[in-house]
């Protein structure tokens, strides 16, 4: 990162390669669109280089760059939830939602459906702790940086958003296998 | 059915599909850095031509400013001194009247009844200068040139 900051383009790119393939599944976990998460990611990246004379080398680089991400995609939340109001009060069906993914199409377990869409529902408050911990692997003291909030926070979110895919997800759970079994 | 537990949560969210990023991700991302910093000279640049031109505004109205100042201060000068000169007229004005209707006489004395005074017309008109005053009276011919009698 030191060499980012001198306008280094090739340490750059190495630091894009090393963390693209997480970051991409980090967010489309939480957006369910894979094409819009690649679009996020991007910018992240982007941002990260733009303002690279902001960092401050603390061994934090992960969570730095996961939160620069998780802040875009809040603010593209809101702005499409501004979007689908105004095109709801002009008449319009309330979302400019494309279509499905292919990704969800050709998903063919239903329970790894509901789970997606479960996932999707979630507040963000509770899903990007919670992919940060089941799907990346992170400890709770990274996912606090990320999120600049209290580990027994992320604890707490952690709980209480499985607890709600939990009740989402019961009525397809079955004894430990998924019903397409 | 049992229910669902922790551990079981986090396999299913484990064995979801994992996305990867496309091929040309980081070069797309290079793209874009390189396009947000041309755009950025680009902006910068435009910056510098407004402010290069607002201060080239600056410095022309107040040469503008200047000039119309000092144009004013002149023309109020030059109303002082007309209103100088004005007064001065009337005051010329006003000494020459008094001296138009002063009598250019020396008194030499004289009695109660009569008192002798010396006409300077006459000392003027002796030295062939042109008399600066009108005469204020008739000189009767059988006195000496001059001299002049009066009667209180």
């Amino acid at each position: 990162m030191l060499r980012v900051q001198g306008g280094d383009r090739e340490a750059f790119a190495a630091l894009v390669e090393r963390h693209k393939g997480s970051l991409v599944r980090f967010l489309t976990a939480l957006s369910r669109d894979r094409d819009r998460a690649e679009e996020v990611a991007q910018d992240a990246f982007v941002r990260l280089f733009e303002f690279s004379h902001r960092y401050q080398e603390r061994g934090q680089f992960r969570p730095y760059l996961y939160r620069i991400a998780g802040n875009l995609l809040r603010t593209e939340d809101r702005k499409r939830r501004r979007r689908a109001i105004l095109l709801k009060a002009f008449g319009g069906n309330g979302t400019d939602e494309a279509a499905p993914s292919p990704q969800t199409v050709c998903l063919q377990d239903e329970l790894r459906v509901r789970l997606s869409e479960a996932l999707s529902v979630l507040p963000l408050r509770y899903r990007s702790p919670l992919v940060l911990r089941d799907v990346e692997g992170w400890s709770y003291t990274d996912i606090a940086r990320a999120m600049s909030c209290r580990e027994g926070t992320v604890k707490s979110r952690i709980h209480r958003g499985r607890e709600r895919l939990r009740r989402l997800l019961e009525p397809y759970w079955n004894g430990g296998r998924p019903w397409a079994e | 059915m049992g229910r669902m537990n922790d551990e079981d949560l986090s396999r299913l969210l484990r064995e979801m599909p994992r996305e990867e990023p496309s091929f040309d991700f980081t070069r797309s991302v290079l793209a874009k850095v390189d396009a947000r910093s041309r755009s950025g000279r680009r902006s910068r640049g435009a910056v510098v031509a407004w402010v290069g031109a607002a201060l080239l505004g600056v410095f022309l109205s107040q040469g503008y400013l200047r000039e119309r100042y000092q144009r004013s201060r002149a023309a109020a000068r030059v109303r002082e001194l007309r209103d100088e000169y004005r007064e001065l007229q009337t005051e010329l004005e006003k000494l020459r009247t008094l001296t138009r209707e002063l009598e250019p006489v020396l008194p030499l004395g004289g009695t109660d009844d009569v008192e002798f005074v010396f006409d300077l017309r006459e000392l003027a008109r002796r030295e062939g200068d042109r008399p600066r005053a009108e005469p204020a009276f008739h000189v009767p011919s059988d006195m000496p040139s001059g001299i002049e009698e009066r009667k209180p």
